[in-house]
């Protein structure tokens, strides 16, 4: 197997898995190699069964690709395409001395793009990404941007207290899955999209929390709470009401409870000029209801996008 | 509460067209072949097929599965003939590690993602029943004991499968459609009904 591929330097280190860059030696092309040590008494563990098994079939050029899967005895290798780069490590690549800052809109725009085509074509293929954060969007020298790593470092295992330095991130996570919502759906990946929508814009994360609780608050903060008015059934989630009593009690003041004016504390923090076209799709990416939410596909027909999907195809 | 899973349903509903042109192309694309099953020199369905398909029963009663695994483990095994040959004495370890894949791809945690329905060793709350997974030891008890097989004689086994099949394990077939259609779905029933009076 090994003969194959020549392994690099290490490019980084899952909980479950090692990826090491690696060097086709037929071909002389890159590919990304992600190592997973197998265990004796549980075989081939279930969430590769499943992982690879949809990633196969998962051919579109906004999603990274899988070459091939290399299975001995003591070892799982799956073949991935090679990116330069992840979006999370490009924009802080862009920080000056200690302020982030945001992308060019028009590259914002291109990329946002592509992260919502990608995503259409996992929801129309069944699959949810669940974990989309910039970490995960592998963007390249040509301005690709790909959809990677489909939670595979994190379905090998329960990523439950990880005990590395890699705290498992909940920025980009929907406020009914904080809140303890079983059936959740594409509409979780589509809050993600707009978290990573507002930090591309900004360079700064939008809702930073550190822990489930601040994550609910800080996104309570800005968009308002939520009322039975507003997401019929948002009393019923499990950890509704306890977040609902620590944000009344924090925030007596019902003037001051949000929801704030998107468009103004995003534009502090970007040097372009921002329009309302932009603002209201991402009001679409973020609505506190998931059955309010946009799909991706009634996203990329968002006015904003307009000069691409007016443009003449072929 | 059913609201959350209307909710679902609608929302799945917008790309309910490609799902199920998808799961009739991946079905037909992973069919087995009648004509090469037929043609197993040790392994002749016409005797053996009744008690291999009751072997797998046997085995997803014994190992307490979800309901699909069983038939999706026929489909597995019937695929895996259609592709290699099988011996008369591999025949038990061939369907249970049919079986031990099928389970595997129903199952397992792959609902983590917040801290209400984490299954570390708890039970699941979700809305389907997590697909218990077969362990090795059992696997190896039902197939005649540790005289006729061993923990890597199943890995290899596993291995062997994964690679003929080219991975497509988690394949639509019959049974998922069957489980999806409405008269087996009263939610479906009650989100159409919800539909009609919200319009």
């Amino acid at each position: 197997m090994s003969s194959q591929f020549k392994q690099l330097e290490k490019l980084g280190n899952g909980t479950y898995a090692t990826v090491y860059k690696g060097l086709n030696k037929t071909t002389g092309v890159y590919v990304a190699l992600k190592e997973v040590k197998l265990d004796s008494e549980e075989g081939t563990p279930s969430t590769a069964i499943r992982e690879i098994s949809l990633m196969k079939e998962l051919k579109h050029e906004n999603i990274v690709r899988l070459y091939d899967v290399i299975h001995t005895e003591n070892k799982l290798t799956l073949v991935f395409e090679y990116m330069d780069n992840d979006l999370k490590k490009y924009m802080d690549s862009l920080t000056v001395g200690n302020s982030p800052q945001g992308l060019e809109l028009h590259l914002v725009k291109y990329f946002q793009w592509q992260l919502l085509e990608g995503l259409a074509f996992c929801h129309a293929n069944k699959i949810l990404n669940r974990d989309l954060k910039p970490q995960n969007l592998l963007i390249n020298k040509k301005g690709q941007l790909k959809l990677g790593d489909f939670g595979l470092a994190r379905a090998f295992g329960i990523p439950v207290n990880t005990f590395s330095s890699e705290v498992v991130t909940l920025w980009y996570r929907a406020p009914d899955v904080l809140m303890g919502s079983r059936t959740y759906t594409t509409s979780i990946d589509i809050w993600s999209c707009g978290c990573i929508l507002a930090e591309m814009i900004t360079g700064k994360p939008l809702f930073p929390g550190t822990n489930d609780e601040e994550q609910l608050k800080l996104i309570f903060e800005m968009m308002g709470m939520p009322t039975e008015a507003t997401w019929p059934g948002v009393s019923q989630l499990p950890k509704y009401a306890a977040s609902s009593a620590s944000f009344q009690q924090q925030h007596p003041n019902a003037a001051l409870q949000g929801p704030k004016d998107l468009k103004e504390l995003l534009q502090v923090n970007c040097k372009e000029k921002l329009d309302d076209v932009v603002i209201n799709l991402l009001h679409g990416l973020l609505q506190l209801n998931p059955d309010m939410r946009l799909s991706a596909k009634q996203a990329l027909h968002h006015t904003w996008f307009a000069e691409y999907y007016q443009r003449p195809t072929n | 509460s059913s609201s959350e899973i209307y909710i679902h349903l609608s929302s799945l509903n917008e790309y309910k067209l490609e799902f199920i042109t998808d799961m009739i192309k991946k079905s037909r694309h992973c069919k087995p072949d009648t004509k090469l099953i037929n043609q197993q020199p040790h392994m002749s369905p016409q005797r053996t097929r009744y008690n291999m398909v009751t072997f797998i029963f046997q085995l997803s009663i014994l190992n307490k599965v979800t309901d699909g695994v069983f038939a999706n483990s026929v489909r597995i095994y019937d695929r895996y003939c259609s592709k290699r040959i099988v011996l008369t004495e591999q025949s038990k370890l061939v369907a249970a590690t049919c079986l031990w894949l099928s389970a595997k791809s129903m199952g397992g945690c792959d609902h983590i993602i917040n801290d209400y329905v984490v299954p570390t060793g708890g039970r699941f709350h979700g809305p389907t029943p997590r697909a218990r997974i077969p362990r090795i030891n059992d696997l190896i008890y039902y197939c005649g004991g540790k005289k006729y097989f061993n923990k890597s004689m199943f890995l290899q086994m596993e291995r062997h499968i994964l690679q003929t099949l080219n991975w497509e394990i988690v394949r639509p077939s019959l049974s998922d459609m069957i489980l999806n259609i409405d008269e087996n779905c009263l939610l479906q029933y009650e989100w159409y009904k919800h539909v009609l009076i919200s319009n």
